[in-house]
């Protein structure tokens, strides 16, 4: 399938402070992939290069095959963002900022806004200063899916909505994507929506892609293995893709991201020992990755 | 940390680049007005312009203490913490004293003003500190009525025998002076309190509830809000919002600019009604022409306070539109169905330019009526129209600067500083001879007028798509 965005050895600097560092990776059209890493690990500044809202240092990425930022009309109408904080424009009632967005694009999907706007329950009469925050957000989202973009680029779109506006938002993003083949790149912290929903993930560490593929591929990929060898276990223990070890006489636990370059059998008869392959939450190898 | 400095400690040592350069210019400005005073023989009223000068050079630190002052004051946080609230009233105390009480006092001592005087400019400097305090917004007006009014007031009594300054109102300068420093206490005690009010007003709200209600009783929100919403209504009816981006143009930073185009259209609706208005531009005639006539009322004062005026007009417009400007790209990028972002921004680049261009007529005939009605000599009206197109090339070019700077704060203070060495030079020119004021206007305004189009393509190439 064809990749519709790309980075290749993407640089980005502010100041002395390189943020993306080589970051290389492709999307293919109709992929939902979620962007994971702690703060500071660039995933907004990496969305917002994307886009064309910063300038590059080096590299590459495109998307639609236009170089960012010189995004053509036709790609720009394509693309559906919502930044981390909601940029509206404030003064204006919620339905004069989708009179004023509207008229941007030639497609607009008024049944889902007004779906949308009934599901959450926002007053199209109300001023947008004084919707709350997470209201605010959800009209941002709206505002992002009514033009039926193929890309949605979304920066910690869920953050402020309360559990169970994130599940409707989830579903909804899963129904475009089904629906309408509708490829989505999105950031988070919240690792339960991303199992919900991601089925791609891009883990960025240090301003460096430090995994990209499936959230089960991670999963097989990254395992605690737990050891209790009949004698005393050696000092030098050390296995490949080792990301921490805690060791107690016969009794270790290890972690490691490179489960399937150890051989269970050969390493069980090598210690001596009984191991057993424990598999971790999405957020136990987020934690294990940044520890 | 026990310490009663520790508010001041933590201020002084945020930025002390900043705060060096602040001590710097404000003994400068100090040097510059004991040998003023010193030196001016003539002047009659010496002791009320020292005390403006000492009034308007604390400033210079004020406006860059007050801001973080009343940071620290919205904080809850801060409120948690043990005598905060006494801490906070004592080192606005303090920086009161340093910064105006102790200059003051040396003026008093040196035989240079009556008690009233002093009374009176240690209230408003109080005032103007309490006020930048609670809100920056409604202390820089502050301040400029304040200066505007008063230079009004010494103007008046220059001209009129026995005159007693504000002797119009029905209460007597101790009076205004009682109320002026009562004011200043409840303000403070009111600011020093705040978020704890705020706390008890919201105790039984949710969250969202708390951010709405406080968005909804912001006063300057609502101004903000209706003004922009019956702008957009007006040029909407009237047909002028013709492209998109001039509807995301309304929006950013528009307080500024709303409060000061009011002032504007206020001083000029009023220059056609009020004699205290027409007596105050007939003094600024005078100061300019006051070396060259010898029977004029030479009032230097007068042209300082003037430009200070117009330089934050001009200054606070462009800082406005440019950073509105700034704001509709970003807004508008995705959005916008233009190819590019060299075409984005060239596209966006003549909207600006033409938005500048209105401004600069609008703001330029203003001025001209305003010239032409009070003087008839071709050099001094060439004069002052050259002066007006140097403040604006000046006022656009540390615009541009400091957005091109991504709004560092270092470069917002050296911008002001530049602004006051740049009044400093102005002030030089008009003592010169006409001719010659006439020629080295022409020169900076080439000059600024080339530097502004190397930053403009600077501003137009860098990231600005980037808040």
């Amino acid at each position: 399938m064809e990749s519709i965005i790309s980075a290749k050895n993407l640089r980005k600097t502010f100041k002395d402070q390189r943020v993306l560092s080589d970051v290389t990776f492709n999307i293919k059209k109709g992929s939902v992939v979620g962007i994971l890493g702690s703060n500071g690990a660039g995933k907004t500044t990496l969305l917002r290069t994307l886009v064309g809202f910063y300038n590059r240092d080096g590299g590459e990425a495109k998307i639609f095959n236009d170089s960012s930022p010189n995004l053509s009309a036709q790609t720009k109408h394509k693309i559906g963002f919502v930044a981390q904080e909601s940029e509206l424009l404030s003064w204006m009632k919620v339905k004069q900022i989708i009179k004023y967005t509207k008229s941007f694009y030639n497609v607009w999907d008024d049944a889902l806004v007004s779906n949308l706007l009934k599901e959450w329950d926002i007053d199209s009469n109300k001023v947008i200063q004084k919707l709350s925050v997470g209201q605010q957000q959800k009209l941002s989202i709206i505002l992002a899916l009514a033009h039926k973009p193929e890309i949605l680029i979304l920066d910690e779109p869920v953050a402020s909505l309360d559990p169970l506006s994130r599940r409707k938002f989830i579903k909804t993003l899963i129904d475009k994507n089904l629906d309408e083949e509708t490829t989505i790149l999105f950031s988070t912290h919240i690792t339960s929506d991303l199992e919900r929903v991601a089925a791609e993930l891009l883990i960025l560490k240090d301003g460096s892609v430090k995994f990209q593929g499936d959230v089960d591929e991670l999963k097989e990929t990254v395992a605690k293995l737990n050891i209790r060898a009949s004698g005393s276990l050696p000092d030098d223990l050390m296995l490949p893709g080792q990301i921490s070890m805690s060791k107690s006489g016969n009794v270790a636990q290890i972690v490691t991201e490179e489960l399937k370059g150890i051989d269970i059998n050969d390493l069980k008869q090598k210690l001596n020992a009984d191991i057993s392959i424990e598999k971790l939450s999405l957020e136990d190898i987020f934690v294990e990755l940044h520890s | 940390m026990k310490s009663n400095l520790v508010i001041l400690r933590t201020i002084l040592s945020y930025n002390p680049i900043t705060n060096i350069i602040g001590l710097v210019l404000y003994s400068l400005v100090a040097i510059v007005l004991i040998y003023s005073i010193a030196s001016d023989k003539t002047e009659e009223v010496h002791g009320t312009v020292y005390f403006m000068l000492v009034m308007s050079a604390s400033m210079i630190f004020v406006f860059n203490f007050s801001e973080k002052l009343g940071q620290l004051s919205k904080a809850s946080f801060n409120h948690l913490l043990p005598n905060f609230n006494q801490k906070l009233i004592i080192n606005i105390l303090l920086v009161h004293l340093v910064l105006t009480g102790i200059p003051s006092i040396l003026g008093y001592m040196a035989g240079l003003a009556t008690v009233k005087l002093y009374l009176a400019t240690n209230a408003i400097a109080f005032s103007v500190l309490v006020l930048n305090v609670f809100s920056v917004l409604l202390g820089s007006i502050w301040f400029a009525i304040t200066i505007l009014s008063l230079a009004t007031e010494v103007s008046k009594i220059k001209k009129i025998d026995g005159y007693q300054a504000y002797q119009y109102l029905p209460i007597g300068q101790e009076s205004l002076i009682a109320i002026l420093i009562i004011f200043s206490i409840g303000l403070l005690l009111t600011v020093s309190s705040r978020p704890k009010n705020k706390q008890v007003k919201s105790k039984k709200c949710s969250t969202e509830e708390i951010s709405v209600r406080y968005k909804k009783f912001e006063l300057m929100n609502i101004i903000d809000r209706y003004w922009i919403v019956l702008k957009f209504k007006i040029y909407n009816a009237l047909g002028m919002l013709k492209n998109r981006v001039e509807v995301a143009l309304l929006s950013g930073q528009y307080q500024i600019i709303t409060i000061f185009r009011f002032i504007i259209g206020v001083l000029v609706v009023m220059s056609l009604l009020n004699e205290d208005i027409k007596s105050f531009l007939l003094a600024l005639q005078d100061g300019w022409a006051g070396d060259r006539n010898p029977s004029s009322n030479l009032s230097y004062n007068f042209i300082i306070n003037t430009s200070i005026v117009w330089l934050s007009i001009l200054a606070s417009f462009d800082h406005s539109i440019l950073t509105r400007f700034r704001f509709a790209q970003r807004y508008l990028w995705l959005k916008e169905p233009i190819s590019g972002f060299k075409q984005f921004k060239l596209n966006y680049s003549s909207v600006l330019i033409k938005k500048i261009f209105i401004e600069i007529i609008a703001t330029g005939t203003i001025w001209a009526l305003m010239v032409f009605s009070f003087s008839t000599n071709t050099s001094t009206v060439l004069f002052l129209m050259l002066s007006f197109a140097s403040f604006k090339a000046f006022s656009l070019l540390m615009g541009f600067w400091s957005l091109d700077r991504s709004h560092m704060k270092l470069v917002y203070f050296l911008a002001a500083l530049f602004y006051v060495i740049y009044f400093a030079g102005w002030i030089f020119i008009a003592l010169v001879l006409p001719l010659y004021g006439v020629a080295i206007l022409s020169i900076s305004i080439i000059i600024f007028a080339g530097l502004i189009t190397r930053v403009y393509q600077r501003f137009m190439r860098e990231q600005i798509i980037n808040g």
